[in-house]
């Protein structure tokens, strides 16, 4: 994790007891906009994004991701405070503007094999990947999961073997480049 | 137990990736014994398999650092929030109960000009969802996801069309065979209609099977109800191991007992004929095979066959009738006729 510029505070209680994903994109989005109420929803923004993702285009990494999340939530809150004339004072630094200059930091460091299986699992479709999430991360049975979304046992199976394929195929791509 | 058995024949259907993901997806609710046996000799079949096995396990292992972790914890807020799809009305006591199973078969080789039946049409007032084609090329078996969260497991060259509405689930058999894993759900029988008949699931398990001359329908268990789809008429009701025959119209119940088994037994592969006539079998495993059996002669053509033969090998089918009805195979390009000896 890299460590914040000298003179920089974190105010916001969520940025304090927040992971380094959250700290990151709200240092990101505390550069480009002077409210700190703003930033706060626009960190939720980038998460509730990424987790309804339902796209098959493949993510090549998580960072570049996390990024390119993070900068169309921006584009939107640009977009949304001219139209309406007022709210956000959005501040594009001049050496900031401009996708290349972006934070040059990763956002994550380390636990790469998790990250890369967590990019895998943002590409799939989204119904698919709630149901992989259910039975792997929370843990719970078929027929809870089949319960819970009202498709048959042998439905969530289907999800879970496409998932379990998609996954291997897309770590083994790594490992062999 | 409601996931359905593995067998080593499903198995070497599979694509060995997809194969290897099932294991790993079975593995977490627990293998059975057999299921163990079946995947120990999987992996010792193949260095592949055993590749492809490690590989998914290793997919499985890569979230078991995960605790804590920010996207993953909002990924699981997420989908422990995730709700049922729109059109899915199930109520969650009712999805998980038993899943119900229907096969309903349909001889390629029917002939409209020769029953009396209408052509097949929807229910009337029936389905309002938008119909959705189904179709599986020759020697190709497919199972399809169904939206209503039933599935269909489609037999080789078969055509089927679906409709699911608010009230009524319906699949149209156009062509071939299907096996149904039917969704219970009181407020939306689920009715398979083929030939201008009605066979409508009442939570059961059941099969059905028509024929070169007519509508078989074999019940496994459980409990179903035979009806007309354009004259309203009191239903055919039938007990577990009881056969429905319908021939030219004529309909006769008979009971058959545990060889109701065999009337599925073409997911496995496997077809069995019970003395049908050369011309109605050869039809049959057509529909498995790029190579054809062919047969010109009425004489070869109306000898019977009984048995029970593996999908997709005509050579050995025509080989073991040849023994059978003393008869011989011409083989011309991807032709195999039969004809008398001299």
């Amino acid at each position: 994790m890299a460590k914040p510029e000298a003179g920089e505070v974190y105010r916001s209680t969520l940025a304090e007891e927040a992971g380094p994903v959250r700290r990151w994109l709200t240092r990101y989005f505390r550069r480009r906009v002077r409210n700190d109420a703003e930033i706060e929803d626009m960190v939720q923004d980038v998460f509730a994004r990424m987790v309804a993702r339902d796209g098959p285009e493949p993510i090549q990494n998580l960072d570049g991701y996390i990024l390119k999340t993070a900068s169309s939530v921006l584009a939107d809150r640009v977009r949304l405070g001219s139209s309406h004339g007022a709210g956000l004072h959005v501040a594009f630094d001049s050496e900031l503007h401009g996708e290349e200059e972006i934070d040059p930091e990763r956002v994550l460091v380390g636990k790469e094999e998790l990250h890369a299986a967590t990019a895998a699992l943002l590409s799939l479709p989204e119904r698919t990947r709630t149901v992989f999430i259910l039975r792997r991360l929370e843990g719970q049975r078929y027929r809870d999961i089949a319960a819970q979304l009202r498709i048959s046992v042998s439905a969530v199976e289907k999800h879970m073997v496409r998932a379990i394929h998609h996954l291997s195929v897309e770590l083994e791509k790594r490992r062999g480049s | 137990m409601v996931r359905e058995a593995l067998t080593s024949e499903t198995l070497s259907a599979l694509e060995p990736a997809d194969a290897a993901a099932l294991f790993i997806a079975r593995r977490a609710e627990g293998l059975t014994a057999s299921e163990q046996q079946l995947l120990a000799d999987w992996l010792a079949r193949d260095e592949l398999h055993r590749r492809v096995f490690d590989n998914a396990n290793h997919a499985w292992q890569s979230f078991e650092e995960s605790e804590g972790d920010e996207i993953l914890v909002a990924m699981r807020a997420h989908a422990k929030a995730s709700r049922p799809r729109a059109f899915a009305t199930w109520r969650p006591a009712v999805a998980a109960a038993a899943v119900l199973v229907l096969a309903v078969g349909a001889a390629l080789f029917f002939i409209p000009a020769l029953h009396p039946w209408a052509p097949q049409s929807p229910l009337p007032g029936s389905a309002s969802g938008a119909p959705i084609q189904y179709a599986s090329a020759r020697g190709e078996v497919k199972e399809l996801q169904l939206p209503d969260g039933s599935s269909m497991m489609l037999d080789a060259d078969s055509a089927a069309v679906g409709r699911f509405g608010a009230d009524r689930r319906t699949v149209e058999l156009q062509r071939g065979r299907a096996l149904f894993t039917v969704m219970p759900d009181r407020s939306r029988p689920f009715a398979v209609t083929a030939a201008g008949r009605s066979i409508v699931a009442v939570g059961t398990r059941f099969d059905v099977n028509l024929a070169a001359d007519g509508l078989t329908v074999t019940l496994v268990e459980g409990h179903v109800e035979i009806g007309s789809v354009d004259t309203p008429s009191a239903p055919v009701t039938l007990e577990p191991g009881q056969q429905y025959v319908e021939r030219l119209g004529k309909a006769t119940v008979r009971t058959i007992g545990a060889a109701s088994e065999n009337a599925i037994a073409w997911r496995a592969g496997l077809i069995n004929f019970e003395d049908q006539t050369l011309a109605e079998a050869a039809a049959v495993m057509n529909r498995y095979s790029d190579d054809q059996i062919v047969i010109r002669d009425p004489a070869v053509a109306s000898l019977r066959v009984s048995g029970q033969f593996r999908a997709g090998d005509p050579q050995r089918f025509a080989a073991t009738l040849s023994e059978m009805h003393k008869l011989r195979t011409v083989r011309r390009a991807n032709q195999i006729e039969l004809v008398q000896q001299e």
